[in-house]
């Protein structure tokens, strides 16, 4: 009887916003990439949106999904890495937004103000998908022009290290 | 959610420590009773809860950075890498240990039934980290609604920041205690979470309405003085009763001349004796009075409790004695009594005592000791006016119990029954053959729906009975 009007725990507008704002970004950045990448940026979005607007935790961890083989797709098909890395952090960033609204919409509901948590969330995750993705690029300029079979190496052996490391 | 974190906070000892900060009014009981603070501060004992929400993540990096060195991608093993980023990063970000002040601010510790109260939490951060993610749900009494804004918010704190929830309650009967307060701090990534919670003492007490203005059926049983109940016996009055023979000290006033007139025999008029009624009321309030049928209304108990104020207040009015007791877990007996003393303590009692809180308490009372604790202590011409939502025998076999012992009994049962699913119908069915097994008694029954009000109630009833 807490509150009369009913508890409404659908995910907070905002970040609902923000996290489709997101994957349109990463549908762009495929598009870039491929035709093909741009049908399946469409068709993550296209599943992101229900997810988010009645609360899905799966529909949204699917459209990620979607996303990421949009990602893979663009790669097969040889595109550049700007766009890969743009769309690859896009598609993280979208579905962390995504997944943090409606947790505050589980927890907190639609009637509380949670615009400052969730801003600063976001905030959080684009600085560190950006931050990387300069970094990422950047490095990736720098070393392929000399060593290309160094790089992919070096860059698998990190991947593999770091996810053994992180015990996933 | 706070299961560990009750040990963990440490609230202040002192619950008010900095009341008042306005000069001049610190430390006055108006003061304290409107605010309250106190500090939680993470010891590193609460629970942390690891939201778990990066796991999946994890599978689709690794599906990208394998389809990378499969197509021998370079691009691709870049973008994996920064899915590596992410999970890193939610890997090492630990669990904040904020330290937090909560002060709540309520306008009117003393409200009137059906005033809407306004509440202002404020959480500060006290500790010099930055909370990036923190969500405060306050302990809104469970009896009372918020009717305006919400009790929680999410925020961000900077070392010395603050947040403000504000909202509205409406006040109901009773003494409502603000429960404890739940804040949730997670870490940027959102992958830990920690939980506190904090007690701020802040109640909400609201005296019930005494004003009813409309006469309580009674019944007949009454004390010798003068009042206002009709008996069966003739004598001084208002009423024709009945003529009598003349009996040698007979009033002359009573002497009916025109007969003596007419057939020259003396004769004496008998009026009905009207007398006063000493009543006393019982709520019953088991625990299985604590059932309501829709979710937004009171409960069984709660309207018993009303009511009883109700009828308190009226049957004061027309001059009856009044006294109190309850089938409840707590004892409280008042014996009948009248006057503007009794009607205060009786006020305060219905708002502060308690057995009449407003929240289900965690034990009950049996309905044979509750009956026979008040059963011993009853006025022998004491009427009983029995308040219960007869969801049990035990509101069947109280009300015959005291007719048994010949106090004229009067069952007001606030009906908590509605007729959604199957099993709730059996239970209404019951019910209404409880209340005919009681009107078959000769107990006196009135039937008072969820919407109605009591005054309505008790008319409806009131025209059944006296005919």
């Amino acid at each position: 009887m807490t509150e009369p009007t009913g508890f409404d725990g659908s995910p907070a507008r905002l970040g609902v916003a923000l996290s489709l704002s997101l994957a349109g970004v990463a549908t762009l950045a495929l598009a870039a990439g491929s035709p093909t990448g741009a049908i399946v940026g469409v068709l993550g979005t296209a599943l992101l949106a229900p997810g988010l607007l009645r609360g899905q935790r799966r529909l949204v961890d699917l459209a990620a999904a979607a996303l990421v083989v949009g990602v893979a797709v663009v790669g097969i098909e040889g595109a550049p890495p700007v766009p890969l890395v743009v769309a690859a952090a896009a598609s993280v960033a979208a579905w962390d937004v995504g997944e943090n609204a409606i947790s505050v919409g589980e927890q907190l509901g639609r009637a509380a103000d949670t615009r400052r948590a969730e801003l600063v969330h976001a905030g959080g995750t684009v600085a560190l998908a950006g931050g990387v993705a300069v970094v990422g690029v950047v490095g990736f300029r720098l070393t392929t022009s000399t060593q290309p079979v160094t790089t992919v190496a070096v860059l698998v052996i990190a991947v593999l290290a770091l996810t053994a490391a992180l015990r996933l | 959610m706070t299961a560990a974190a009750g040990e963990g906070a440490t609230p202040t000892p002192e619950a008010s420590p900095d009341v008042g900060d306005a000069a001049g009014t610190a430390g006055t009981h108006e003061e304290r009773a409107r605010s309250a603070s106190t500090t939680v501060e993470s010891d590193g004992e609460e629970e942390i809860v690891e939201t778990g929400r990066w796991t999946g993540i994890s599978a689709l990096v690794l599906f990208a950075a394998g389809v990378g060195v499969a197509a021998n991608s370079p691009g691709l093993l870049l973008a994996s890498l920064l899915g590596v980023a992410f999970l890193g990063h939610a890997r090492l970000s630990r669990a904040p240990s904020p330290t937090l002040s909560v002060r709540r601010v309520v306008d009117d510790p003393r409200p009137d039934p059906g005033d809407v109260v306004g509440v202002r939490l404020t959480v500060t951060n006290e500790g010099d980290a930055t909370l990036p993610d923190v969500r405060i749900v306050d302990g809104v009494p469970t009896e009372l609604a918020v009717v305006e804004g919400s009790p929680r918010c999410g925020t961000a704190l900077r070392p010395g920041d603050s947040a403000t929830v504000e909202y509205a309650v409406e006040a109901t009967r009773g003494t409502h205690e603000f429960g404890a307060t739940t804040l949730l701090a997670r870490s940027l990534s959102g992958a830990h979470e920690r939980s506190l919670t904090a007690s701020v003492d802040t109640a909400l007490t609201t005296h019930p309405p005494l004003a009813m203005d409309k006469l309580v059926p009674l019944r007949g049983l009454t004390t010798p003085y003068t009042g206002r109940v009709p008996t069966d016996t003739g004598g001084e009055g208002v009423e024709f009763f009945a003529t009598r023979e003349y009996r040698r000290g007979d009033a002359l006033a009573r002497v009916d001349w025109n007969r003596l007139a007419r057939d020259g025999e003396l004769s004496t008029l008998e009026f009905r004796e009207e007398r006063l009624a000493t009543v006393v009321l019982v709520p019953d309030l088991r625990l299985r009075s604590y059932v309501r049928g829709d979710e937004d209304d009171p409960h069984a108990a709660d309207r018993a409790v009303t009511a009883t104020g109700e009828l308190f207040s009226a049957l004061l009015e027309s001059g009856d004695r009044v006294g109190l007791a309850a089938i409840a877990h707590e004892d409280i007996w008042l014996p009948p009594g009248t006057g503007n003393d009794h009607r205060a303590r009786v006020r305060d009692l219905l708002a502060t005592h308690p057995a009449f809180g407003a929240e289900r308490p965690e034990t009950g009372a049996s309905s044979v000791w509750g009956f026979r604790t008040i059963a011993s202590r009853l006025p022998a011409d004491a009427q009983v006016v029995l308040l219960s939502p007869l969801v049990d025998d035990g509101g069947l076999e109280m009300a015959r119990r005291f007719d048994a012992r010949g106090h004229d009994v009067t069952v007001v049962s606030p009906d908590p029954t509605t007729d959604g699913t199957v099993s709730e119908r059996v239970g209404q069915l019951r019910r209404s053959l409880r209340l005919v097994q009681l009107r078959e008694a000769g107990v006196h029954v009135a039937d008072w729906g969820p919407d109605e009000r009591l005054a309505a109630a008790l008319e409806r009833a009131g025209r059944r009975w006296s005919t």
